[in-house]
């Protein structure tokens, strides 16, 4: 198999060097000078406009005055100038060289590209390509875009601003935690987050949970600070990602940070102040009385004073963040310098995330043909936490809130200054959330650097060859330190942990891509390409139980260790060639071939394909003017791909490890309760997207419309085994998957006159996910949902497979003698089917049932997004809406029972409106506790003012007033629909445990260049 | 031009040839290098242990005290208010009943890989062979009896490739005396060597008399008196063998689970109705400590006993089972009940010299000489000498204690125990086409 594939390698090599030799031919030339100005609607200056003689070398953008000028070896005859520039349409000039002349001018008027049509890309096609060319849809979003709502993190700033993403903030937590979803997950056992890369370095996303801060975890794209981004592309899919092979079935976002500018120094301050407040409360018990047990006859209460736990730990919080950047450069040598600070605070007292960033991103023309970019950024990050949730631990304030009972004053004794535990019954201590946020010490700290260097060389004419050699290394540190007596319900003698992560990730990628026209209106243009990838993590951590009073470090306790260490290497090679006929009909193929070390020798190489089309039907010579009117631009596009998924599973997971364990002072080793699997292989999808682009009224409107259907299988489960085995679960390809949907980005300029301009733009996604494959009964419940969401045949992944109501004929609950609600019982069938089953007296027999009670994906995202610029003006506004998907309160589920109480959905029991133990009927009845999560979110709204005051000589300040998450308009009881309680989690989603709810925020930000 | 591509190219070359694709796990070894090698059995000996200690040990304790109502389940888990609740609505799928199956087959799982390449892998060294297997038997033998302890029907070994098929409980149990007679048997023979004895058996862990203990516990379960007796005498009620723990790396389970997860409560009493354990009981102050708290019907209190610290040992045997085992045979088999007698008494009114410490401190038996109520007073005595060492549930039965009803549920607190027999867990029946039939209760 190796040996075949070096073969296949070694042919490869052959065809671009065919293609070079092509090209070897040279003829009689002569040095010219070429200069102009360009210009933008009403004659403003267009600067950083790329200006280059089609089908050559030559070339240069223009400064900051819109003029350009450069010199190029020409033979005489006709040429054509490119004009392009972000944000104009680009245009073209006819120049002739003749003999005797040596300087040329030319001078242009862009139009203003207001959607966006004209764009160029580089992602998933390894060279610089116009967007109309593509098979596949490509999404594009500008730094502008990202920053002006207010995002702390580029993944915040990508929701809504992405067709066919799905982009939901997990906690409310200063640091985010984040995920992102491009038309919907794609593996069950790895990570469904795209592969990030920055400047072409692959950067690292994990969320780890180095302490358990109760399932909320940072991802590290935080450490990137959004200010410094010029743009992103984003492609969604195999059919587009291929290329990328192996780590792409999840899609790409590639992040291009901003470039020098060649001029003099251009400096940009912004400095914002942020607040951030509690969006809602939840409704708590009022009742002033309690009952006096638990028992279902005794209705006897006794007078208590209840507490709103919410106002003693919510705060509201201040923000800052502030962000010097300088631009500039010669001819020769541009750079952008940067340098932040982002302090945001949490609306859970005592929290806290700071964020200081520095970079510097230097361009350096080495000769003729040669360029080098070296981009570095380095972050320092810290943050100050407070556990809440609970998926594993009940240390958390907000656990400790809802499993506490609110007729217990939380506050600390005055003369003894000891917190009382918030559980009126003393078996079991209740996390004082006071005490938890007074005395709990938990940070995190993250130190990284990202760099890369990227040689770009043209040596002759189409041909382009660049090589990017890119690291990105952080250590995060954690910290935990729970005081000894304290009110915890598990570690009352105290508790202290440190873990720390270092990872490494390195890749090497050398790309030679070579355009020609090789026949009349034939444009060709080959890829060849390799990369190689390594990452090494190394993770430590230490837990100390058994404090003495004093000091926060482990050796204040009893120490337990523990150390992981694990590397892997990617490497992977591809081919692309795509032919462009008559500018209307463009054919790419692509072949893709990676090994990765996590799998063994049999399955470790992957050969992907893909195959993509578009036919620009407006540029055939029929689109009369009549048509051209009404539809400006039509294209057609339609694409296959595959990939893989080839780091699913962790580094060495196909061996049985034991694991290490000192017994008795004597060294020993346990067998693991996962059985290795040798013959396990990576998961491939296969996608296929058709799509049109669509332009009206003159380009006013532009629709992208994509129809996707991707397929996963070899989809890995970590199924269990039948412990007689000897083992319990072991990883094996037996499942599928697959996403259909479709997506749509409608964007029209409804009024484009004079002073006022609005564009409006709506995206939307629909897709439906179903897993199959899954063995025994056909379920297969996951870790981190209390047993209650698995993968079922037929339904989505996170569904919700739990027990329910026991109904009458009629729908109507079927109570039990008791009159109380109960759960339904029968013989439980596979894929979540069972059959009910009644006793002689009516009444519920058999296995307690369970069943699909309810799914976490939506059926739509939608996104709405209005900008209207008037005079000096700028009003944006963004909606987001997630529709048809379900919550699973748990939150509400413990709050509503009498042992706990705390919530008001526990008032009618104690009032006597229901009978006595309704609310410990319930709790086991998982059904009841599903809740529609659709909501429409105002996400983003800001007013800013530009102008240009006198004392900036010329220069611009922005005034603005941003608000974010000020309302959502949902039917969900808890306290935010969006976050989850696992975190980041694949599989676990829409899990609502007492996370904390994303704030109401609002900014005032001042910019200024100068 | 053609320079810069050759070259570019032969970096890549470069890079794909230095790197290595095969790169070995630093984290620990494979079973590969475990079952093939001198020092890998050795320390799988170990780390078997280890886990039977920190583990199947947890499980059977606390998982069937909760359904003799040793402890009683206190966390709103529904995992622990299945157990607690009991009865026909424990569900298939309760996660603390699979723990007591798979902890156990795991254990096993291993005991069979000692088991099955000690012969060759340590064909030259026999006086290790002898221990290393001996000591695999003992463990393969706990675990089937584990088992035993909680199913009817119980497999007698692992296979990997599944499709493992079952006996019932009697037979389950007289195999593992067949181990346990075999494994005496080898060591009888070939006595273990000494770097066995050290790093294996380690401190405070006598094989054969744990061999010996075992022995004498399943042929009681067994129903095979005689030999009991005759395996009880064996066992000198002056050695002490116990599970150690290091309260960082492997935790004293019944102090984890019971001062830390706090997920259940012992029930005061050793949870025994009135009439069944006397106040004046010096045992009382040894398993429980602290405040008497009301929790519903229930009174609870804080565990001691060998859960004082996460480091506390645990005994794998408590020598005066042996008294109350030879007790009990010779009142089943129809020995003579003055023996009986005095072996009751002598674990009732032990009041020093305990190799553990457990000291009843009370009269001499003055009730009823009937084999019945006799046999009642065997039961109160082990209840409360054995409390929470995974034994109450076979002891529930085999005294012909009430069993609880198949059709109320939850099973009232009145029941000593709130189910006869698990259900198999759902992940074995889905799995494994050879699975029984659920008891009925």
């Amino acid at each position: 198999m190796k040996r075949n594939l070096k073969k296949q390698k070694g042919r490869w090599v052959q065809v671009p060097m065919f293609l070079l030799l092509l090209m070897l031919c040279s003829m009689v030339q002569a040095q010219v000078t070429i200069s102009g100005k360009v210009t933008g609607s009403g004659n403003a200056a267009a600067p950083n406009v790329s200006v280059v003689v089609r089908n050559t070398n030559f070339g240069t953008s223009t400064d900051a005055t819109g003029a350009y000028s450069f010199s190029a070896t020409l033979k005489p005859g006709k040429y054509v100038l490119e004009f392009s520039g972000v944000g104009y349409k680009t245009a073209t000039k006819n120049i002739s060289i003749e003999s005797g002349t040596n300087s040329y001018t030319s001078n242009v008027e862009l139009e203003d590209d207001v959607l966006g049509l004209d764009e160029v890309v580089v992602t998933g096609t390894g060279v610089a390509t116009k967007k109309k060319q593509l098979g596949n849809a490509i999404s594009t979003v500008s730094g502008r875009e990202l920053t002006r709502g207010g995002a702390t993190s580029i993944d915040m700033g990508l929701q809504g601003k992405v067709a066919g993403a799905q982009v939901t903030q997990n906690s409310g937590n200063p640091a985010g935690g984040i995920t992102v979803r491009l038309r919907g997950p794609s593996t069950i056992v790895g990570s469904s987050d795209p592969l990030y890369i920055v400047d072409g370095v692959i950067v690292n996303n994990d969320s780890r949970q180095l302490i358990d801060l109760g399932g909320y975890a940072q991802n590290r794209l935080v450490d990137l600070n959004p200010a410094d981004i010029d743009r992103i592309e984003i492609i969604k899919g195999a059919a587009a990602a291929a290329i990328y092979g192996s780590r792409a079935n999840n899609g790409v976002v590639q992040i291009f940070t901003k470039k020098g500018r060649e001029g003099k120094p251009q400096f940009n301050f912004s400095t914002q102040l942020r607040s951030s407040s509690l969006r809602k409360k939840l409704e708590y018990n009022k009742v002033p009385f309690r009952f006096t047990n638990f028992i279902a006859s005794d209705l006897t209460t006794v007078p208590v004073q209840r507490y709103d736990l919410q106002d003693k730990i919510f705060q509201n919080a201040i923000g800052t963040e502030n962000v010097l950047s300088v631009s500039g450069g010669n001819v020769n040598t541009k750079y952008y310098a940067s340098v932040s600070n982002l302090y945001n605070e949490g609306i859970i007292r005592n929290t806290n995330f700071m964020r200081n960033g520095f970079r510097l991103n230097l361009q350096q023309k080495l000769n003729k043909t040669m360029t080098l970019n070296f981009n570095t950024a380095y972050t320092y990050s810290t943050s100050k936490e407070i556990p809440n949730g609970g998926i594993n631990e009940a240390y958390g304030a907000l656990t400790g809130f809802i499993f506490g009972n609110n007729y217990v004053n939380p506050d600390k004794d005055p003369a003894t200054g000891i917190y009382p535990s918030i559980n009126a019954s003393a078996i079991v201590a209740r996390t004082n959330p006071l005490e938890a946020i007074e005395r709990f010490d938990f940070r995190q700290k993250t130190s990284r650097i990202v760099s890369s260097a990227q040689l770009t060389i043209k040596p002759v004419t189409g041909l382009n060859i660049e090589f990017t050699s890119g690291i990105d290394n952080y250590t995060q540190t954690a910290t935990a330190y729970i005081p000894p007596r304290n009110t915890t319900p598990s570690y009352s003698g105290g508790f202290i942990r440190r873990a720390d992560a270092t990872v490494i990730q390195l890749n090497n990628d050398l790309t030679a891509t070579y355009q020609k026209e090789i026949a009349n209106e034939l444009q060709s243009t080959t890829s060849l390409g390799g990369t190689l990838q390594y990452d090494r993590t190394l993770t430590f951590s230490a837990n100390a139980t058994q404090l003495g009073a004093f000091g926060q470090t482990i050796n204040n306790g009893t120490i337990a260790a523990g150390e992981f260490r694990g590397e892997r290497v990617i490497m992977g090679a591809f081919l692309q060639q795509t032919f462009g006929f008559k500018n209307r009909y463009f054919v790419t193929g692509a072949a893709r071939v990676d090994a990765s070390s996590v799998y063994g020798i049999d399955n470790r190489w992957q050969f992907f394909p893909k195959v993509s089309g578009t036919y620009i039907v407006s540029n055939e010579k029929f689109w009369s003017d009549g048509l051209a009117k009404a539809v400006s631009s039509l294209k057609l596009r339609a694409a296959y791909g595959q990939s893989g998924n080839l780091t699913a599973i962790g580094q060495y997971d196909r061996f049985t490890n034991f694991s290490p364990v000192v017994y008795g002072g004597q060294a020993g080793y346990i067998a693991p309760s996962t059985l290795g699997n040798f013959t396990v292989k990576p998961e491939r999808q296969t996608e296929v997207e058709v799509g049109f682009d669509l332009g009206l009224l003159n380009d006013a409107i532009s629709v992208e419309f994509s129809y996707f259907n991707k397929d996963v299988k070899d989809l890995i489960l970590n199924r269990t085994l039948a412990p007689t085995t000897g083992y319990n679960n072991r990883f094996v390809n037996i499942g599928t998957m697959t996403n259909k949907g479709f997506e749509f980005l409608v964007r029209a300029v409804i009024l484009n006159k004079n002073k006022l301009r609005w564009v409006s733009s709506l995206s939307y996604l629909n897709n439906k996910n179903i897993v199959n494959g899954v063995e025994g009964n056909g379920v297969l419940p996951f870790a981190g949902g209390f047993g209650q969401v698995a993968a079922v045949n037929g339904y989505p992944l996170g569904a919700y497979y739990s027990t329910f109501f026991a109904r009458n004929p009629d729908g109507t609950l079927l109570r039990d003698l008791n009159g109380l609600p109960q759960r339904e019982r029968g013989i439980q069938l596979a894929n979540g089917n069972y059959t009910v089953q009644r006793g002689s007296n009516g009444q519920p027999t058999g296995t307690l049932l369970s069943k699909v009670i309810g799914q976490p994906n939506p059926k739509h995202v939608i996104s709405k997004i209005d900008e209207l610029d008037f005079g000096k003006f700028n009003f944006r506004m963004q909606w987001d809406a997630m529709l048809g998907y379900d919550v699973f309160n748990f939150t509400k589920r413990v709050g509503d029972r009498d042992f706990y109480g705390g919530l008001k959905g526990y008032e009618p029991e104690l009032r006597g409106e229901v009978p006595k133990g309704t609310s410990a009927a319930l709790f086991s009845i998982f059904e009841n506790w599903i809740e529609d999560g659709s909501f429409v979110k105002l996400r983003e709204v800001s007013l800013a003012y530009n102008m240009k005051p006198k004392f900036l000589k010329g220069n611009s300040m922005r005034l603005s007033v941003i608000g974010r998450n000020l309302f959502s308009f949902d039917k969900y009881s808890g306290w935010d629909p969006e976050v989850n309680a696992a975190g980041q989690d694949n599989a676990v989603r829409g899990f609502d445990f007492v996370e904390v709810p994303i704030p109401r925020m609002i900014m005032f930000a001042v910019n200024v260049n100068f | 031009m053609k320079k810069i591509f050759v070259y570019s190219l032969s970096l890549i070359a470069i890079a794909f040839s230095s790197c290595k694709m095969d790169i070995v796990n630093p984290n620990g070894p494979t079973d590969a290098q475990v079952v093939s090698t001198r020092e890998g059995l050795i320390t799988y000996s170990i780390g078997m242990k280890q886990n039977y200690a920190a583990s199947a040990f947890e499980s059977l304790a606390i998982t069937t005290g909760g359904t003799t109502r040793e402890v009683k389940g206190i966390a709103t888990f529904t995992t622990v208010l299945e157990i607690e609740a009991g009865g026909s609505a424990l569900p298939t799928f309760n996660a603390a009943t699979l723990g007591v199956w798979l902890r156990m087959n795991r254990v096993m799982g291993m005991a069979d890989d000692i088991i099955a390449n000690a012969p060759t892998v340590l064909a030259t060294d026999n006086a290790l062979r002898s221990g290393v297997v001996a000591h695999a038997h003992l463990f393969k033998a706990m675990a089937i009896g584990g088992l035993a302890t909680a199913f009817e029907q119980v497999p007698i070994a692992t296979n990997k490739a599944g499709g493992v098929t079952f006996v019932t409980r009697q037979n389950g149990l007289l195999k593992a005396i067949e181990l346990l007679e075999q494994a005496a048997a080898l060591i009888a023979a070939t006595a273990p060597s000494g770097e066995f004895n050290t790093r294996v058996a380690g401190a405070n862990f006598n094989l054969l008399n744990c061999i010996n203990a075992y022995l004498a516990r399943y042929n009681m379960m067994a129903g095979r008196y005689a030999q009991a007796i005759a395996a009880a005498n064996l066992v000198p009620l002056s050695s002490v063998s116990q599970f150690a723990y290091d309260g960082a790396q492997t935790v004293n389970p019944l102090y984890n689970q019971l001062r830390v997860v706090n997920s259940y409560s012992p029930r005061d009493n050793f949870g025994l109705p009135a009439g069944l354990f006397d106040p004046a009981d010096g045992r009382i102050a040894f398993y429980f400590q602290g405040a008497q708290v009301s929790s519903g019907p229930d009174v609870l209190r804080t565990i001691r006993g060998f859960a004082q610290t996460n480091s506390s040992p645990i005994p794998v045997y408590l020598p005066d089972e042996m008294r109350l085992i030879k007790a009990e045979a010779i009142l089943r088999s129809g020995g003579t009940v003055a023996d009986a007698i005095t072996e009751i008494n002598a674990v009732r009114q032990q009041s020093s010299g305990d190799a553990f410490g457990v000291h009843a401190n009370l009269p001499a038996y003055s009730g009823s000489t009937t084999v019945n109520d006799l046999l009642i007073e065997v039961y109160r005595q082990r209840c409360a000498e054995l409390y929470l060492s995974g034994l109450r549930l076979e002891d529930s039965r085999r005294f012909g204690r009430t069993a609880p009803p198949a059709n109320v549920n939850p099973v009232p607190v009145s029941f000593e125990r709130n189910r006869n027999f698990y259900p198999y867990p759902d992940q074995e029946r889905l799995n494994n086409p050879n699975t029984p039939a659920d008891p009925a209760i």
